[in-house]
């Protein structure tokens, strides 16, 4: 809806998604370009920025287009550790570079062992959670 | 000294037990308020005396929500009012106010509620629960709150089903005298009388399954009680007799989504003691999306709609093609359009219609409506009344 990010950009992250190809070790920092294994894929590559000292966590991905020409920057700000393990950033800003637009989402109340379980996510239970 | 040490450890206990409770029964509430405005002109010359060119009107719709337990258990409340320049467009109706308990694997819902089936365009066939709120829209997609006790179980292997009991029918309001997309005769809803002695406290019973299976999603429906549609019956004389009949009436509605692809299917067959017949509508949606690049999906729909009855069909549409456009421009201001032409096949009848909308300021939206009627064929019993009532409508919506 007129936002920078694209369905691609907010749908799972699944290991069989892309190729990978470690680029370099910046300090606490690792690069790490990971090519879309889907043809109808928008990228032909994201580079990705993880922070070793901080449990792996993504500080920035760009977003190279078809034509390979760097598209967007997505940043994660203001992480918190949450439970000693996961990191979860409050704020993501992602800036497209080509149109010189940025959308950014923030997140809150973050809440883990929230209780769900499966009867919680059949169709019945996600539409009165829509509501 | 025992003494105070079991009162002690009772009082922690209790302050543990207290403190999961509270988060267990954290309430929330939500509150929204739509305030419309809206200007509806009909340009053609009215066909009956005392109908109107110019409707000025206004509608409030307040909702308001209490849920606790985690949203397991909520409170649920729409409201309604509506001022036209024709009294009987002038209503106001509680759309929802239930208490629902959902509990594992099944849901409760005791209270007035809108229920919604069904998944073509151009014909709502399967959809039985709610009346529709006739004066209020030309396509008949508002409804009225409808008293009811739902139960819903969901299961993995088997799909969901929902049993209704119905307690009150509610009777179907039609335009008045000042009021256009009526016939010669002005009818009041009090006319329309009820097969069942019972009247509008006819007990009525309704069912449901529904599940998918892969890219196909489909429902089966059963409705057994006084028909929301009321049943016309033409007197040599013109004198219309007319009244909520007795109704079974089974339902299917199947979809498939198969890449850009979605198929819907929609038949109902219908058994009262004065009629029986069946009626169906299918077709397909084809979106193109993200069009050059810029976010723009095209939608291109058609559906065939064929009605048993004939003209007696109370939509009109008894043997007619759909075909239609739905453009959704993904921007920040979520704007879109849809146009849509209904040809009849036996006929000339051509209904074409266009709807608009648009967020023009963060609270605030505009939509655009138009219907038109062209070449309406005089042997069209209902429709023939409404061929000089094309119109357009202009709203704009403050949400608070």
């Amino acid at each position: 809806m007129g936002s920078e990010f694209a369905y691609e950009d907010l749908s799972s992250q699944e290991i069989e998604k892309y190729s990978y190809k470690f680029l370099e070790e910046k300090g606490d920092l690792l690069i790490v370009e990971q090519d879309p294994t889907d043809p109808k894929s928008g990228y032909t590559r994201r580079i990705v920025t993880y922070n070793k000292g901080k449990g792996y966590r993504i500080e920035k991905v760009e977003f190279y287009d078809r034509k390979n020409a760097l598209l967007k920057t997505l940043k994660y700000t203001d992480y918190n550790v949450y439970k000693k393990k996961f990191w979860r950033a409050k704020t993501f800003t992602m800036v497209n570079h080509q149109s010189n637009k940025e959308t950014i989402l923030n997140f809150r109340n973050y809440d883990f062992d929230a209780g769900l379980t499966e009867d919680d996510f059949t169709q019945v239970a996600l539409k009165r959670a829509g509501r | 000294m025992k003494y105070y040490i079991v009162v002690l450890l009772m009082s922690l206990g209790l302050i543990t037990q207290a403190q999961t409770e509270k988060k267990k029964k954290k309430f929330k509430q939500e509150f929204e308020l739509e305030i419309e405005g809206e200007y509806r002109y009909f340009f053609d010359d009215a066909a009956f005396p005392d109908q109107k060119d110019h409707f000025p009107a206004l509608s409030i719709q307040p909702e308001y929500s209490l849920s606790w337990n985690r949203g397991r258990e909520s409170i649920n409340a729409i409201g309604f009012l509506r001022v036209d320049q024709d009294d009987s467009r002038t209503h106001w109706d509680i759309r929802e106010l239930y208490y629902q308990k959902a509990k594992g694997k099944w849901e409760l819902s005791i209270g007035a509620k809108k229920v919604y089936w069904g998944v073509a365009e151009s014909n709502h066939l399967v959809d039985v629960i709610n009346q529709t709120d006739q004066v209020e829209t030309f396509d008949g997609e508002e409804k009225l709150g409808q008293p009811m006790v739902q139960y819903s179980y969901s299961t993995d292997k088997y799909g969901t089903f929902d049993l209704f009991y119905l307690p009150y029918h509610r009777r179907r309001t039609f335009a008045g005298k000042y009021g256009r997309l009526r016939f010669g005769e002005v009818i009041d809803k009090d006319d329309i009388k009820y097969e069942s002695a019972a009247e509008e406290f006819r007990q009525d019973f309704a069912f449901r399954w529904s599940h998918y299976f892969g890219i196909m999603d489909i429902g089966v429906s059963h409705f057994y009680g006084s028909g929301r549609e009321p049943l016309f019956a033409f007197k040599p004389n013109g004198e219309i007799n007319s009244f909520y009949p007795v109704m079974n009436q089974t339902g299917l509605d199947l979809q498939i989504t198969h890449s850009a692809f979605l198929w819907k299917f929609e038949t109902i067959y219908r058994d009262t003691e004065s009629q029986d017949f069946f009626a169906l509508v299918g077709g397909v949606e084809y979106t193109f999306s993200n069009i050059k690049k810029k976010g723009i999906d095209i939608g291109v729909l058609g559906e065939y709609l064929y009605d048993e009855r004939g003209k007696y069909a109370l939509s009109a549409l008894q043997n007619d093609v759909f075909f239609g456009s739905r453009i959704a421009f993904n921007d920040s201001h979520d704007t879109s359009i849809l146009f849509g032409g209904i040809l009849d096949l036996d006929k000339e009848t051509r209904i074409v219609s266009v709807e608009a909308s648009r967020r023009i300021r963060n609270s605030v939206t505009a939509e655009i409506e138009g219907r038109f009627f062209s070449k309406v064929d005089s042997e069209e019993l209902i429709f023939s009344n409404f061929k000089q009532d094309s119109f357009l409508r202009i709203s704009i919506s403050k949400y608070l």
